[in-house]
């Protein structure tokens, strides 16, 4: 110990790190390492994930140590995790640039209720109305969604790709970030036709065995669609204006609120913004799913069951209390909606026996109608042409 | 020339006009932060000391580090993902040392027991693991505190766990002035004083330039990932500021001894049961840079 007291004064580094380098500094390298390296490298290689788990435990020990740092903007945060429409604030509207409307030569007059002013050449959007509209639009997304509705988030800008696809993930909906296909409603059967369906129940749990009965059964259309940017998807609007499917969008100052049955007065090219509001809807539409299957796991069906359905089982009458749903399966990594599946429509059938007979027919009718229209003379089945049954 | 027109990128960032900035960077509290205003550290710092030692020092770097990063990529980055980014550029050397010191100041007092009724003991386990190291508790003492009085300057001195097996998994490390113990930050580790070293010993240190197969080159497995090969466990500030006020000029032993019973050994414990596991019995050799 006296020793060791003496060399730490007079010679501190023989007690810090030493390693032996210094003495192998003029050796060449051996083979004998190389094999000692390449067999250590492989157990490193294989603890990658134990090192990593321990970085992320010592990041939380001491990796805020030295100053706090005040909250500021992370913009990560707005994809990973997005505001709901509680949190939602004029302070955070104004930080995401919700207000910068366009120049004011370029305005549509019909915009005039929701701009507050004019500032240096622009028009300033009022941040009330945005907020406000905002909230009525997100109250319809978790209503769509709470009843088994289908929602499709459509952005077709450069960079709403991530936002809108997060909004589809967090409602169990669906997105579009590439170019909307026309006809994608009009002309469904030709464009989605080809597309895969199946048939979940209450708990969103595929049921085998309805193959053979949905290949008569006209193609899905989305119950709601939510557009980033109405200026590029006059065609989608107008198609969703023609098949009673309401639309909310977020409408500029030069853009026509009359394309969109919910207009959302804001700057729709801020990508900020954009993530705000997609957030925002995303979150509804994750607390109306998060409603439906609370309700379903109690037994209680929020939406109006598909009817024509029969159990496979049992061909013989079709049971009215069947609680079938048929949805679209959820597209994965594509984007395209020309590679989506479709799916089922709902029927528009009541439930209760009152309204019962009345409304078959017309169900019953509008069904005819859509078959009519939907029918194409190719149909795929197990691959190959069918003919065409009027 | 070239050396001046470096200079003015390494000194203090005050030279520039202050802007009306955000201040992003403020004064972290500690435990019982209102008592050790009113009283200093019990034991250890007088209020006065611990202001110094403490609220000025710290602020001080929080303002330099505010004004270097302000408008900057780095600007919202904590001090130590700063430490790390810094460690390797000449050009940011003031940068990584106001960070490297915000770091090292905020981990040294909150190693710190600051309980006037507690006396901290290590637990079993990190009693176990000083033993099997350092053979006992006052050889570890009077090993740490002998490097800490040896170290002429300002410094810091870590205990800090390894994976290393062939010299024990405690070690002492010096680090002069700014210098940081962590892995990612090696190339500012500082850990020896270049005043005392032969040029031999230098080059040692300093690997520029070696490439080739005549240059030595360290054969040994890779690092870890993430840096998780060396754990800070707990630190002493031996920069004058600290003690000059409290101990005198002559008082750094007695400022030292005085240190080493307001150890937090629970914080000791707690980082040190997150450091990895020894998995190889016959260990795994890291070869530090």
């Amino acid at each position: 110990m006296i020793l060791r007291s003496v060399a730490a004064r007079s010679c501190p580094r023989a007690l810090a790190l030493s390693s032996p380098r210094p003495l192998r500094r003029f050796l060449s390298t051996e083979a004998g390492s190389i094999a000692a390296s390449t067999d250590t490298s492989t157990a490193v290689s294989a603890n990658v994930a134990e090192q990593y788990h321990t970085y992320k435990q010592q990041s939380k020990q001491m990796g805020k140590l030295g100053t706090d740092i005040s909250p500021h903007y992370q913009p990560h945060t707005l994809l990973n995790h997005p505001p709901s429409p509680a949190d939602v604030t004029l302070e955070l509207l104004l930080a995401s640039e919700a207000h910068q409307g366009h120049v004011t030569s370029l305005w549509n007059p019909a915009n005039a209720r929701y701009i507050h002013g004019i500032r240096q050449g622009v028009h300033i959007i009022s941040l009330e109305v945005t907020a406000a509209h905002l909230r009525r639009a997100a109250k319809v997304v978790q209503e769509v969604s709470r009843r088994g509705g289908m929602v499709l988030f459509v952005g077709t800008r450069d960079g709403q790709d991530r936002a809108v696809a997060r909004a589809a993930e967090l409602a169990k909906g669906y997105h579009l970030f590439e170019r909307w296909i026309p006809g994608s409603i009009t002309n469904g059967q030709q464009i989605l036709g080809r597309c895969r369906t199946k048939v979940v129940n209450e708990l969103d749990v595929e049921v085998p065995g309805f193959e053979e009965q949905l290949y008569d059964r006209p193609v899905l259309r989305p119950d709601l669609v939510v557009c980033m940017n109405p200026l590029e998807n006059y065609v989608l609007l107008h198609e969703c204006a023609l098949n009673n499917i309401p639309t909310i969008g977020v409408i500029d100052t030069n853009a026509d609120p009359t394309w969109v049955t919910y207009p959302i007065p804001a700057n729709d090219d801020s990508l900020r913004c954009i993530q705000v509001i997609a957030g925002v809807l995303g979150r509804a539409g994750e607390t109306g799913q998060k409603q439906r299957l609370a309700a379903a796991a109690e037994g209680r069906i929020t939406y109006r069951p598909a009817t024509g359905l029969v159990f496979p089982e049992d061909d013989v009458v079709k049971q009215p209390e069947a609680v079938e749903r048929s949805s679209q399966r959820k597209p994965g990594k594509s984007s395209r909606m020309g590679e989506e599946v479709s799916g089922e429509q709902i029927d528009n059938h009541a439930e209760s026996l009152e309204m019962s007979e009345s409304l078959e027919d017309a169900g019953e009718m509008a069904n005819k109608i859509d078959e009519v229209n939907n029918h194409e003379s190719h149909r795929t089945r197990d691959g190959r042409d069918i003919k065409a049954t009027s | 020339m070239m050396i001046t027109r470096c200079l003015p990128t390494l000194t203090r960032a005050s030279r520039r006009t202050r802007s009306f900035t955000r201040s992003i960077y403020t004064v972290p509290a500690l435990l019982n932060h209102p008592q050790l205003q009113q009283h200093g550290v019990p034991g250890l710092l007088t209020p006065k000391g611990f202001a110094t030692a403490y609220t000025d020092y710290q602020q001080h770097m929080v303002d330099e580090l505010n004004e270097s990063t302000a408008g900057t990529p780095y600007e919202n980055q904590d001090p130590k993902s700063l430490v790390i980014e810094f460690a390797r550029d000449p050009t940011k050397a003031y940068a990584f040392n106001i960070a490297s010191m915000a770091f090292n100041n905020h981990f040294f007092f909150r190693g710190i027991n600051t309980n006037p009724d507690v006396q901290s003991q290590p637990s079993s386990d990190v009693q176990l693991q000083i033993n099997k190291d350092f053979s006992s508790t006052a050889t570890l003492r009077d090993t740490f505190l002998a490097t800490a009085e040896a170290m002429f300057g300002p410094g810091f001195v870590w205990l800090v766990q390894t994976n290393d097996t062939q010299f024990g998994s405690l070690r002492i490390l010096p680090t002069y002035l700014a210098g940081s113990p962590l892995s990612g930050a090696h190339y500012r580790r500082q850990s020896h004083d270049l005043n005392t070293h032969s040029a031999d010993s230098y080059q040692a240190l300093n690997k520029v330039g070696t490439f080739g197969h005549a240059a030595k080159q360290t054969q040994g497995p890779k690092k870890p990932l993430g840096g998780v090969d060396v754990v800070p466990l707990l630190c002493v500030n031996t920069w004058e500021h600290v003690w000059l006020h409290d101990y005198g000029v002559r008082g750094k032993r007695q400022f030292l001894e005085a240190w080493w019973d307001k150890i937090d050994w629970d914080m000791v414990g707690q980082s040190t049961t997150l450091s990895a596991r020894q998995t190889q019995g016959t260990g795994q050799k890291f070869y530090y840079e």
